[in-house]
Parts: C-alpha cells; structure tokens; sequence
C-alpha cells in the first residue's frame, strides 16, 4: 500500500467489474474511492509481518456433505426466470465466443 | 371492551410474547391479529414507506390457515399465526426477493431460506418485504431503489439502515417483529435510531442460507424486535446448525427460557473500551446516554472494568475493504443471463453485462463493487485485502483479550441519533460512523442494542452490549435486565 | 536451425460421484438440459456452496496414486471471470492451497505416431478441485446454455513442462487417463467431455538456455487434437523463430476442421481473475488418521499392476503392458485366469482376437458380449485338445456374435475336435491314397507336403481332426 492509492484507473476496475459508467460518475468514484483508500493508508502503518490473516469469523474446518442427491428443481422453474430462452430447453444470449473474451483456466 | 379489542388496541406495542398469550388463550385470533396490522400499515406506510410489499390475501389465507390448526389443536408451536415482517434480502419460496435492488425486479425466488423454513415450521406468518439499502450497503435506507424510508418517530429523519425497513415498521406499529441483517451494524444501528431492539447473533448461530449475500463473512440475520424477551423467542426460531451453510456452527440452538428473570447483575463484569470514547464524532447526547446507562449497571453493584481495544482505529479500514472486496465477488452474478432484469440493446454479450449492471446498481453498489473490486485487482491483493485481514486477526486478539477481563462489553451503537434525510453525502463520513457496530462483525461475536435515552429532539438512543462468541444466553439476561431497570430509572425520574 | 520444444499439459478430469460438487444436484451424463439444476448451482440470490466429501475423497486419492504430497491444510478460493457458462461469473477453485502437489507420472510405451518413447517421468506440479461450468451451444446469432453440467467436481491436474515431443504428451495422458480409470475416479470419456486438455508449449534453438514465451493452446477435446495442435504449434513457433521474429505470450484456440491454432488473446489482455479465499466455505484439514485411511485405499497402479503380471503369470512384458494400459482389459484378464485358463494362450486369445474384434464392433470391455467366464471356457477347451485352433477361431466369432457359450456352440455344430485315432487313421489313409506326389515329395523331405497333407487330412475331417496327430500319423503311415 502506496502511492499507487492515488491514482485508482477507475475505467479498468469497472471494465473488470463489467461496470458502464460515464465521464461524471467516473470522476466522481475516482474522488471518492481515493479519499477512502488514502485513509486505508493507515494500515500500511501497521507492522503485521508475524500476524496470519483471517479470512472466517469463526474457526471450525471440514464443513462437507456426503454425496447424496437431494434433488433438482424443474426445467421450467429455471426457465420462468431467466430473461431470454432457446426451444423452451435453453437460456439464450447472444452469440459466445472465447475469442477476445477471459476464460476458464 | 373484549378482550381482543383490548389487545387490538395495544397493537402498536404489542410483542411476540403477548400476541402469543393471547392466541394461546384464544383472546383474539391470527386473522384478528393480521388484519388489525393491515389496518395500521393502510393507516401509516404511506408516510413510513416501511414496507416494499405486502400480500394482504397471501397473509390472511396464511392466517386462517393458522386459526383452523389451533381450532383443531394442531397448532405447531405457541407461535402458530405469528405475523413477522421480513427484510427484502431474504428469499422466500414463491415471492420476489429484490434486496430493493432494480437488477432482481422480476425475479421470483424458488426456495426458502433456512429461517424462513424454520419460521413456517413454527406456524410463523411471512408479514411482508420490508425496504433496505439496495444490497444492504448503507445505514440510511436512502440507498433503496425504490422509497426512502422514515423514521417513525421524525418522518423528516432516516430510520438508520440497512435494515431500515424493519426497524422502522416494528417502531411504528405494522409488525411485532421482524428479521433483518446485519454486516457492520444493519441491525443494531436502525434499532437504536427507530428505539427498538436489535440483536446481531454469533456468526454462525443462525443459518445464512438464503440470506443474499452482501459479504459473506459478515453477514449474519437476526431479530429486530420491541423487548429484549421477543429477540431472544426469535433467536430461539431462527437459529440452529443448517447443513446447507457450510459456516453454521454446531450447537447453535438457542432456547429463550434460558434467558429467565433471576438473573444476578451484581456479578457482571462490563468492560468499557475507552477507545471508544475518544472517537471523532460522538455527539454529547449520545455520551451522555452512554454514561447514563454505565451508571445504571453500576448502580446495581455490577463491576464497571476497562478494557482494551487498541486496534479499533483500523477496524473501519479494514471492514470496508473485506466486506466490499466479498460484495465485489457476491454480486457478479447479477448480470441478466439467468434472472432477473436483462437490459440488451445490442445483442452484444459484453454489452448485456455492462448496461444491466449500470442500471440495475444503484450509486452505492457500484461505488462499493469499485473498491472491491480494486482491493482484490492484481498487484493490490496483499497490499488491501492480505493487511486487511491481518488486521481482523489484531482486532480479534483484542476482544479476546478484553474478554479474559469481562463479561460483556458496553459501547454507544452509533456515534448519533438519527439525522434528516440527505445529511451525511461523504461515503467516507458515512463509513467512520458505523465504527461501533463493524468490530463485532470482524470478529463474529454477537451484540445487542437496546433503547437507552432520548435526544434533545426526543430521538431515540440505543446502547449496545457485545457478547463474546456464542454468549447470546448472558448477553440477552443483561440487556432484559437492562430494559427493565433503564424503565424504573426513567419512572424515578418522573 | 534446430529447436527444443519444451511442453506442460493442464487437464481437467470430472470427477465421478452422485451429486455436483456443491449441491446435491445429480452429478450424471446425458440427461435432458437444464433438468439437473437447483438454485445452489444456478447461483441463485441466497445460496450457499456445502462440498462434496466423495469429490475431496477422490482428489486425494488421484493424488496419491500419482505421488503427490497431499496438504494437511487447504481451502477454497474465488476465480472471478464473466462468463455466461459461469452462473456466480466467479468459480469455486483453489488457489495457494491446493490438495495435491509435488507429484509425478512415468510413460513409456508407444506414442500417437506409433513410435516407442523412452521411458521417462513427468513432474506433477499440483492437482487441485474446483467446479465444472455449463455447456454452451453456438449457433449462428446467438448460443444456448445448459446448467447440467454447472457444478460438477473437477480436478485440475497441472504437469511440470517435462514433454518435448507430441509423443510424450500422448503417452502422458495415457498415462494419467489410466491412472483416473484404475482409481475408478472417472471414465476419461473425451467425448463426454469428462476429460479436457490446454496444452502450453514453448520452442527455443536448441542448447539455448532461455526459454521463449509460451504458447496456451485451449479446448482441446481429443488426444489425437493435442498431438496435431502440438506438431502444429511446433511448426508455427520455429517459423517465427526462424523468420527472426519475436514470440509473444499467448493464448490461442484450436480449429479442427482446419487442423490450425488461432490467436484468443495475449498477454496484454490477460485476465485478472482477484482470486481469494472462499468465504462460505471453511478450510479443509486433512488428519493423519485419514491420509493414512485413505492410503490403504489407494489401488494398485497400471505400471504395478504390469509388473505383478509379468511376476504372477509369467506372461511378456509387452503383453502385459498391453493388458494393464486399459483396466477393463486387465480386469477382465485376470478375471479369465480366475477361471482357471492359462495366463500366456488368454493373454494372446485377448490381444489378438478380442481386442480386434471389440475395436471393429467400436465396444469397450463393459459392453463385450464374451463373458469372462466363457472367454476361459474357451480357452479351456483349446488347452485340454477339445478343439483346435482354427476351430476355436470360428467358435470365438460366433460367441462373440451369439453371446453362446463355446460349449453350446461346439454342441450344436458338432465341432468336436476328432481325436479318434482310427477315425483319424481313416482320413489319413485316403489323403496318401490320393496324393502321391506329395507322398513322394515327403520322403524326401520337404516339410511343405506334410503341411499340405495334414490340411487335406482337415477338410476331410471338416477341421475337426487333432492336427498333431493327424501329422505324426501322416509320418508314420506314408515311410
Ligand atoms: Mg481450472
Ligand atoms: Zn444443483
């Protein structure tokens, strides 16, 4: 945590988060998220060299499930919600291409 | 007067319990109980705007569905035809689950959560959606998509939030209780602006299954309510190991007779962090209302310790870039590819993605879903997202430590009483003030805010009580006795 | 200019249980689309992932079949992407922690091209669980999704870059497609999509000590696609190099229409996937206790299990390692020799005639329509002079088709072999009465007349006659 606070790309992280925003918005998120990363400075003050990270409020481990079936709902409870349907079978979007696009690794 | 009549009347300070009593002893009847709530709700939720929907027939079928069981005695609980009103965050099988959110308008959830299941298991009535910040991301409830809620007790001042909606219809009348969530203080901060009580359980007590998610580490649903004896009858509904949350802790349940009325005060300990009162921003009337409840405990014989928070100072830092950096995550998938609101002007994948996101989010989301989005980018992940969970880590050590010292820690909920609408525009400032509420949702530990004090203006104050992990038991004795002993102190007064 | 090619192969196997990784969805092939979903893994607003104990348990257990350090601690992270085929747009994976690591895999054998490779062993870097995506269909305008198969378990196994030709990658995923059948972790079916390979290759002059930029080639859904793309990219990377031009990071998809790589994207635009640590999922510990456990479960290994057929039967190396490079085969070996048939004539019965035929018929072994049992029955009545060769190769077609057992068959066409000597002597003694140019060239000495003399003896016999006997006997009665 550094400088590099300062200067937040705005336009990046919101392609990342798939975010459109205009000219306005974007300075005006720039403004804020800057103002809250630079009192976030704080921590970069902290020595945590020997203190592990928390990712859980609580500490239990091995939380699983055996492998039984418990069920699917109906092909039509799927479909009433979804915006846009192929053949009464699939949801439809347009056309996917990984080309250009990220994808599973 | 009937009997009923006389319980109608009391409706809008009527509790779980006293509802209960009087279904028991066949006073009045579920349908009596439900209609005379859609009548307050008629009467007021136009000013209030408590409520984002409420499907009066689906109640009163409910209802009398409810009023033939007890007829018949198959009624399933003493709770059977209990109405509670319910956050717009929580998913119930057949309804809209919106999170007052524009990208879920449409989208009809097709399951229950665990505490809707374990609610209706009980007889208990689904009362409505109740408004919130979109995505539970705020503390006003201005961020809704839909209407600004009021403040019953100032229709002029916001009702605190994000479960604003809750609070604000328990406080005015159209509800007994009602579940909300709580992130970094979504439960307890509305109930001390709306002077009602809100209990944020142990991370784990109850199931988050079908809880949408804002952050998942933090989030944890609980009860607001008019006395501490309905949060903990709640609790008791409510919690409870669920397989289908990886992150429900074993022995959950909670049974609210532990919660008795022989509770030995003189024998806590109450820490006071003094962090807590050298923070920027804490008004004098809520200091005030702060050491006034200090001396209530201390007055009863209760030893009065300091405690010590030192890493408080970085717990808003922290909180924001874990609970945005998991919101950031949490809501990628509303994109209107399987539900919800697609927007497709183009018939262009990428731009589905980024104009249903554009209007479906409000400014706050998006503002939160940004930092998140930042804290977690390559190259920022150890300097935000790594430190900030170390940080969790110095903030939990503290309260284990301030734990090993006393039983309960006391602290104001939030550094305010409700203000006008439209007062705090800083996000920054808007952050800082949550500082009471957000340590305890780092560290997973359960609190309570209970009604304390009034304001110059007559607002309410609530003061807040932190238990230690899985302590609900001792912390809602003191918060009962608490209630009780603030009342007599008020009738001296007089 | 001469060129090293330097190769590591990601593969994803999906794992075989009952339910998907997180939910309790049926985890299965082939059903109607959209039919084996639920809101868990639709990533409905509210729902909450619970793993699948039989995904962990089989991970673990391909992990320890290929070597590998197995973690005490690990967890769930996050890989966020936007994808339709992704209903969170994030996928459930492992990051820093994954359950395997540090493992490896010797090939050896035959690759692709038919050529034999040196016997080598490639490094396993780490195999890790994470959740399968949907399945999109492209048409022209627009493509259509189905969730069945969003949230199945899949294990991602990463290879060091230890390959340096087609062959061996070939012979790699032979290897570990054995591997995940031996541990009945998953039938590997490419074409059901239960196992999918992304190759990374980088090609530098030779002796040169630094490595260029790599290559990812994606999606690659057939062994024979890996070994085109491979020779392909081979091909395309030297000639940039040999042009004098500059290799870039990159990643590129596979036509296999027109058998070439095409650009997806470079490194430039590489994805940011902000992995981090699953927070509704908690941290999975590993005692001792159940490593050990899990460790008495592990199978025996096809290159184990070659060995202890060479040892146990005393059949070929080469035969066993054609036995054992397809458990169903070596399974259904062993079973034959439980039935008592001899080790060296089942192996070469199975080799040549079952193998051959299964394969022209496009049968695997669980739908092979010779039982194990009448397979040695077969076998049986060959070894004790029931039948002969060439008989038994008529009875082995006609079981393979009739599904009779080779006792029937022999019953009802009466194909006993004849080991009657006087019978035989019958047929003998008309084959030398009508043949005595060969009687002649038989004595003196050329060995083609008796041949020629014993096949006449066969079709007097209609091929039932012993033919051992009919030659000696043929010896006998023409000197
Ligand atoms: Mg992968
Ligand atoms: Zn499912």
């Amino acid at each position: 945590m550094n400088e590099k606070s300062q200067d937040v790309d705005i336009r990046h992280i919101a392609n990342l988060a798939r975010l459109n925003l205009n000219d306005g918005e974007i300075s005006r998120y720039e403004t804020d998220i800057n103002a809250i990363l630079s009192y976030a400075e704080q921590l970069s003050k902290v020595d945590l060299s020997d203190v592990s990270p928390t990712a859980h409020a609580a500490s239990i481990t091995n939380v699983i499930r055996s492998d039984e079936e418990r069920g699917s709902m109906t092909r039509s409870e799927l479909l009433d919600n979804a915006p846009d349907v192929l053949d009464d079978e699939l949801i439809k979007v347009p056309v996917v291409i990984r080309h250009g696009s990220e994808g599973p690794a | 007067m009937s009997a009923a009549q006389k319980f109608v009347n009391k409706i809008d300070s009527g509790t779980i319990h006293e509802a209960s009593d009087a279904l028991e002893t066949g006073q009045i009847s579920s349908l009596e109980l439900c209609q005379n709530l859609i009548g307050r709700h008629d009467d007021i939720d136009g000013k209030i705007n408590g409520f984002l929907s409420l499907d009066t027939s689906q109640i009163l079928e409910d209802a009398n569905a409810s009023d033939a069981r007890r007829k018949n005695g198959k009624q399933l609980s003493r709770y059977d035809g209990i109405p509670i009103a319910i956050k717009d965050n929580l998913s119930v099988k057949g309804q809209t689950c919106g999170c007052a959110s524009k990208i879920l308008e449409g989208f009809i959830s097709p399951y229950n959560a665990t505490v809707i299941n374990n609610l209706q298991k009980n007889g208990v009535i689904c009362f409505g959606r109740t408004n919130m910040d979109e995505f539970a991301m705020g503390s006003t409830t201005e961020f809704s998509a839909y209407k600004k809620t009021s403040n019953p007790w100032d229709i002029n001042r916001v009702p605190g939030g994000s479960s604003g909606g809750s609070a604000a219809v328990v406080s005015s009348g159209q509800a007994l209780a009602a579940l909300g969530s709580d992130t970094g203080g979504s439960i307890r901060q509305p109930a001390s602006f709306c002077g009602v009580v809100g209990l944020k359980p142990t991370y784990g007590r109850v199931s988050r299954y079908g809880l949408v998610a804002f952050a998942s580490s933090l989030d944890q649903i609980g009860p607001i309510t008019r006395d501490v004896k309905d949060a903990a009858i709640l609790l008791e509904l409510i919690s409870g190991r669920d397989e289908l949350d990886s992150t429900s802790l074993p022995n959950s349940d909670f049974n609210h007779h532990e919660v008795g009325n022989d509770f030995d005060v003189s024998s806590l300990r109450i820490g006071i962090p003094k962090e807590f009162l050298e923070i920027d921003g804490l008004s004098s009337e809520v200091n005030d209302a702060f050491e006034k409840s200090i001396s209530v405990f201390r007055s009863r014989g209760c030893d009065i310790v300091d405690v010590k928070l030192p890493s408080i100072a970085y717990a808003v830092s922290s909180y924001y870039i874990i609970a945005t950096a998991e919101a950031s995550s949490n809501l990628s998938r509303f994109d209107g590819i399987r539900y919800g609101n697609r927007i497709d002007r183009t018939s262009d994948l990428l731009d589905i993605y980024l104009d249903t996101r554009e209007n479906g989010f409000g400014e706050e989301v998006k503002r939160r879903i940004l930092l998140g989005t930042y804290v977690l980018s390559s190259g920022y992940y150890d300097a935000y997202y790594l430190r900030a969970q170390k940080i969790r880590t110095l903030i939990r050590d503290d309260f284990n430590n301030a734990f090993n010292n006393c039983d309960l820690i006391l602290s104001p909920v939030s550094p305010v009483s409700a203000y006008p609408f439209g007062s705090v525009s800083d996000p920054l400032q808007m952050y800082l003030s949550d500082i009471y509420t957000i340590p305890v949702n780092l560290v997973g530990n359960c609190a309570i805010s209970v009604p304390a004090s009034f304001d110059g203006d007559g607002m309410p104050i609530g003061i807040q009580l932190i238990g230690n992990s899985m302590d609900e038991i001792r912390l809602l004795q003191a918060a009962h006795w608490f209630e009780f002993a603030n009342e007599m102190e008020k009738n001296d007064e007089v | 200019m001469k060129f090293d090619v330097v190769i590591g192969l990601e593969v994803h196997v999906q794992i075989r249980t009952n339910t998907k990784m997180f939910c309790g969805c049926s985890n299965r092939y082939g059903a109607e689309p959209n039919t084996l979903v639920c809101p868990v893994c639709m990533g409905y607003p509210g729902v909450l992932p619970v793993p699948n104990k039989e995904g962990i348990r089989n991970t673990l257990l391909a992990g320890l079949m290929c070597e590998c350090k197995i973690a005490l601690y690990s967890k769930f992270d996050r890989k966020s992407y936007f994808y339709p085929d992704m209903p969170k747009n994030y996928q459930i994976s492992q990051y820093d922690l994954p359950f395997c690591e540090d493992g490896k895999l010797v090939i050896s054998g035959k690759g692709l091209s038919q050529e034999l490779i040196a016997t080598k062993t490639i490094g396993i870097t780490r195999i890790h669980l994470e959740e399968d995506v949907a399945k999109s269909t492209h048409f022209k305008q627009y493509s259509g999704i189905d969730f069945n198969r969003a949230g199945v378990p899949l294990m991602e196994v990463v290879s060091e870059p230890d390959m340096t030709t087609p062959d061996e990658a070939y012979a790699y995923l032979t290897a570990l497609k054995q591997i995940m059948q031996y541990a009945d972790i998953s039938d590997c079916d490419m074409e059901k999509g239960q196992m999918r390979c992304d190759v990374n290759i980088s090609v530098k002059p030779s002796g040169s000590p630094t490595l260029n930029a790599k290559t990812e080639v994606k999606n690659l859904n057939s062994f024979k696609a890996i070994h085109k793309s491979l020779h392909y990219e081979i091909e395309r990377q030297s000639d940039v190099l040999e042009s004098k031009g500059h290799l870039v990071q990159q990643t590129r998809g596979w036509n296999d229409d027109i058998g070439e790589t095409y650009i997806m994207r470079t490194k430039e635009d590489a994805a940011d996937y902000r992995y981090f640590p699953e927070p509704d999922l908690m941290p999975i510990e590993i005692s001792s206790d159940y490593l050990e456990e899990l460790k008495k479960e592990v199978p025996e290994t096809p290159g184990q299990r070659c060995a202890r057929f060479i040892q146990e039967f005393s059949i070929p190396e080469y035969d066993a390692s054609v036995l054992t490079s397809d458990k169903a085969c070596a399974d259904y070996f062993e079973q034959c020799i439980r039935f008592g048939s001899n080790p060296k004539k089942t192996s070469n019965w199975i080799m040549v005639e079952l193998l051959r035929e299964l394969s022209q018929s496009n049968k695997t072994f669980d739908k092979c329509p010779i039982s194990p049992k009448d397979f040695a029955e077969l076998i049986l009545l060959i070894t004790d002079n029931t039948i002969n060769g060439k008989i038994a190769k008529t009875v082995f077609n006609d079981m393979f088709s009739s599904r009779k057992s080779a006792s029937v068959i022999i019953d009802e066409k009466g194909l006993k072999q004849v080991t009657d000597t006087k019978e035989i002597l019958e047929f003998v003694k008309r084959a030398i009465e009508n043949n005595p140019i060969p009687v002649q060239q038989l004595k003196e000495g050329k060995a083609s007349a008796l041949n020629f003399l014993v096949g006449q003896v066969m079709k007097f016999s209609k091929g039932k006659a012993n033919p051992q006997l009919a030659s000696e006997m043929i010896k006998k009665e023409s000197s």
